[in-house]
């Protein structure tokens, strides 16, 4: 039987895992690096760039070259998350038909769950060319609080991709599993993981082999990025003070300068100053300008300090959800990138009242993480469980609006619960039953995964049908529910496949597509 | 469990439910039947499993704790370890991808209700109402869930409003938990009134669910609820009636009427949504129906001007010149000034266009 590859599909870098000879092993490119960045790009001359490829040729190439994409993936066009993307990103956006946000690069348009699909079939190559014989099996990684179409968008990705996704499971999730394998005390820890473009906080309780996540929240937009853009702005801001010039309207400028910030942000995690270089950043009637600036690790932290205080009030919320106070915890494990930086493990360790555990590498724990889980549900070598939960509530829309919830967030999967409803009008033959997700009491708030109509109920004054309502979540995580007349047993359901992905229609073309396009290696 | 108020939304019934303090079935329940012939060996699932599956799934009546295997009183730490411990036998997981027919849906079937088990019983609220229900004396057999009744047998359910009677006869709530359900019940009434006042619908609408929920017993908070729902389904059948008018579009109006009949529900002897429900059927050519209403509106104010204009319109163009000509009079006797009127007096007067198309 072929072996199951993990990735972590990050926001600003993938990374893939395997177990190998009875280890796990983060795979490195060709290139030799262990991570590849969640970059697409389709450079002058038409070639399809991915990784390390694309990033190089980022700067000269900024309205052809994709990063970030994973803050799209399954949101609507309007929401405020892909409005704010639009702003920050030198690609264009658009509207795609199922109001779905697409991007154009090379006069072309990708829905996103192609763009993550063209990064899941690098990392689908690197691992074969480690391994040196083809992989299909994949467990693929997402933010814990990743909701049902963004889930279902990915798994979409992992189709496209060619490969046979096992499981979805959670970034935080799969660094508990890296770091609980093997351990047989009973403890309870918390896994704080702060990447490039979101924020996840999960408390878990480790013991016997078996892994239960307590709790998860977070931020799907807060991250690196946002540490990025504070320093961005203030460079800025410094530039037009003193050339006078307002370098905003510039994209390659604009790309230049986020590099910049962005290596500036990473030197001062060790030094306490740095020096931003950018010779001939801006031209006007008195020559070339230069971008000279020193900045001190101070101004960072007064720069990003409310960032990082947000993170806190997330583990507060999470927490409360588990049902546990601060002291309770007896480890904690920092993940992703900007974890990094001194000001935020200072806050973690001020936060918990102790010092996070070392030990665990940030930047490949969650891969690893995910190819433990992949050899768990295939090979029934590992004593080894993991206990995961749903992360967001799930509920149906009541008639005036409201959300009435069936599946608290953070229950255990598989899970299956039941109410019973009944009728607003009186000789109400049908009612809607509209499938929710979210935390809002108010159910246009919420995401809307499906919906279908119960009909042919007997007439009857209002109040008086009882229409038992039950939600069920497979250990796939697949969403069923139904609706069923008690009086007459007549019953209709629905499997919740997310509005807004692709069907196996549209994924066929895009791979057919795809298969045009043999992808340069990394050098 | 975690407090949070959706949570709570349905209201505690289901809570009491699913704490086997209630059981939605009314009257005796059947055994369930094992079948010898279930086990398989050609299975890739061990038959001390199967032998194991088979005889819990038999089973899942069972008090909590039983189910879990811990005594009555255990401690957290003890059920949590029974429970991880019975997650390694009957998880799902533990058997992806291997041929094990038909105990797929049998341990997908167990392990949520050990999974139940283990949320109720480490949840300390829960875990009360439980140990009480059984001193109460019910069988503990009654420690069943809504959701473990499969479609096709069910037996005769009991109302909502049955079962909360029900309730009240046979579990005494302590009275230190019932005055503190009231008094956040009154707390959120309060809530619900300033809500009210700020004309806040749809959040004094949650409040005073949420009272309820907390408090049934309390049938002012019903009537208040009433009240509320009303005022929604007006307010939001005004704007479809807005967006019906201006768009003309077939769908929304019939929407909007659904909204406005909902709306009359409440507010029965109310003639400006009568009134409003006229005009719009009229719009959609459902002259009957608009005749019914305006009628409607007419009774519950004789002196509605405007509602007897509306009425002889819709007379008038179900070609009933000769009524809508009276009840025309009667709106000008009871507005003289209204230009509307004066108007529809003309046309009334005017012998019918041929080309107009209106009957003789
Ligand atoms: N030494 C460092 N100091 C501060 N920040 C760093 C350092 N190294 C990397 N980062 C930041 O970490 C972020 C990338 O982290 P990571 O690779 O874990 O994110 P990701 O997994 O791609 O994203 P996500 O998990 O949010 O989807 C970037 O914003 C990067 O600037
Ligand atoms: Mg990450």
């Amino acid at each position: 039987m072929s072996r199951v590859i993990g990735i972590d599909l990050g926001t600003t870098n993938s990374c893939v895992a395997v177990i190998d000879g009875g280890k796990p092993v983060v795979i490195p490119n060709a290139g030799g690096y262990k991570t590849s960045p969640s970059m697409f790009a389709i450079s002058q001359d038409g070639k399809r760039l991915v990784g390390h490829l694309a990033k190089r040729q980022a700067i000269t190439n900024a309205r052809n070259t994709v990063s970030a994409s994973k803050r799209l993936i399954g949101r609507r066009f309007d929401s405020e998350e892909v409005q704010k993307s639009m702003e920050l990103s030198p690609f264009e956006i658009v509207r795609g038909p199922n109001d779905d946000p697409r991007v154009i690069i090379g006069g072309k348009t990708f829905t996103c769950a192609e763009i993550a699909g063209i990064i899941l079939r690098e990392m689908k190559h690197v691992a074969e060319e480690y391994l040196g014989e083809p992989v299909t099996d994949a467990v693929i990684t997402v933010p814990a609080h990743f909701n049902d179409t963004q889930r279902q968008s990915t798994k979409d990705a992992g189709k496209i991709a060619g490969l046979n996704v096992l499981r979805i499971i959670n970034e935080p999730t799969a660094a508990a599993l890296a770091y609980g394998i093997g351990r047989e005390v009973e403890e309870k820890i918390a896994v704080y993981d702060l990447g490039g473009g979101t924020f996840d906080i999960s408390i878990v309780e480790l013991g016997d082999g078996v892994v239960e996540v307590l709790a998860t929240s977070g931020d799907t937009f807060l991250g690196g990025e946002d540490f990025d853009r504070r320093l961005v702005d203030h460079i800025l801001k410094e530039f037009e003070a003193r050339e006078g010039i307002d370098l905003r309207g510039d994209a390659m400028a604009l790309q230049r300068l986020k590099d910049a910030a962005e290596k500036a942000k990473c030197d001062l995690s060790s030094v306490q100053t740095t020096e931003l270089n950018l010779p001939f950043i801006a031209n006007d009637e008195n020559g070339p300008r230069h971008l000279n600036l020193e900045i001190d690790r101070e101004t960072l932290e007064s720069l990003a300090a409310d960032v990082v205080q947000r993170t806190t009030q997330c583990v507060e919320q999470c927490l409360a959800d588990a049902e546990l106070t601060k002291d309770l915890i007896d480890h904690v494990i920092l993940v992703g990138g900007q974890t990094r930086m001194p000001l935020v493990q200072k806050a973690v360790a001020d936060y918990f009242g102790k010092r996070p555990h070392r030990g665990v590498n940030p930047d490949e724990v969650v891969a690893i993480g995910a190819c433990i889980q992949g050899s768990v549900l295939t090979s029934h070598e590992q004593d080894l469980l993991l206990l995961d939960v749903t992360p967001l509530s799930l509920g149906i829309a009541t008639f005036d609006g409201h959300f009435a919830e069936l599946i608290h967030r953070n229950s255990t999967v598989p899970v299956m619960k039941a109410h019973v409803f009944t009728t607003t009008r009186s000789d109400q033959s049908a009612v809607k039953i509209r499938v929710l997700q979210g935390e809002s009491d108010k159910a246009e708030d919420n995401d809307l995964l499906g919906e279908f109509v119960l009909s042919n109920i007997p007439p009857a004054p209002k109040g008086e049908p009882e229409i038992e309502v039950s939600f069920d979540i497979d250990a796939n995580g697949i969403v069923s529910v139904s609706a069923r007349d008690l009086a007459t047993n007549g019953e209709q359901s629905i499997t919740v496949s997310a509005r807004g992905t692709l069907d196996d229609e549209e994924i066929e073309q895009i791979m057919r597509e795809h298969e045009e396009y043999e992808l340069p290696q990394e050098k | 469990m975690s407090g949070q108020p959706p949570a709570q939304l349905e209201g505690c019934l289901e809570r009491w439910i699913e704490a086997g303090l209630v059981s939605l079935d009314a009257g005796e329940e059947s055994e369930a039947v094992v079948d010898p012939g279930a086990i398989d060996t050609d299975l890739d699932i061990d038959v001390e499993l199967q032998e194991r599956i088979l005889s819990f799934d038999r089973q899942l009546d069972r008090p909590y704790h039983e189910l879990l295997g811990v005594a009555a009183d255990a401690d957290s730490k003890t059920i949590k370890r029974a429970y991880f411990k019975l997650s390694k036998d009957f998880h799902p997981d533990r058997y992806f991808r291997r041929e094990i027919g038909d105990y797929a849906e049998r341990l997908d079937r167990v392990f949520k209700k050990i999974a139940l088990a283990y949320e109720l019983l480490m949840d300390p609220t829960t875990r009360a109402e439980i140990a009480k229900s059984y001193r109460v004396g019910s069988s503990p057999q009654s420690a069943k869930v809504a959701t473990a009744v499969k479609p096709g047998d069910a037996p005769h359910k009991l109302s909502k409003r049955e079962m909360l009677e029900k309730l009240r006869r046979q579990v005494k709530i302590p009275d230190e938990i019932l005055f503190e359900r009231k008094r956040r019940a009154r707390e959120l009434f309060g809530s619900a009134r300033v809500l009210r006042h700020q004309e806040n619908w749809n959040e004094a609408a949650s409040c005073i669910r949420l009272a309820i929920a907390f408090d049934p017993w309390t049938d002012d908070y019903k009537e208040a609820f009433g009240e509320v729902l009303a005022n929604l389904a007006q307010m939001r059948a005004e704007k479809l009636i807005e967006q019906a008018m201006d768009t003309s579009d077939g769908r929304s109006q019939k929407e909007a009427l659904n909204l406005l009949e909902e709306a009359i529900m409440y507010r029965p002897s109310d003639p400006e949504i009568q009134h409003r429900a006229a005009e719009l059927s009229m719009a959609g050519d459902d002259l009957e129906q608009a005749r019914e209403y305006a009628e409607r509106a007419v009774e519950l104010e004789p002196e509605g001007a405007v509602y007897h204009l509306t009425l002889s319109k819709v007379l008038r163009r179900l070609g009933l010149r000769q009524q809508a000509q009276s009840v025309v009079q009667t709106a000008r006797k009871l507005d003289p000034s209204n230009p509307e009127i004066q108007e529809e007096l003309r046309r009334l007067r005017q012998r019918p266009g041929r080309s107009s198309g209106g009957m003789i």
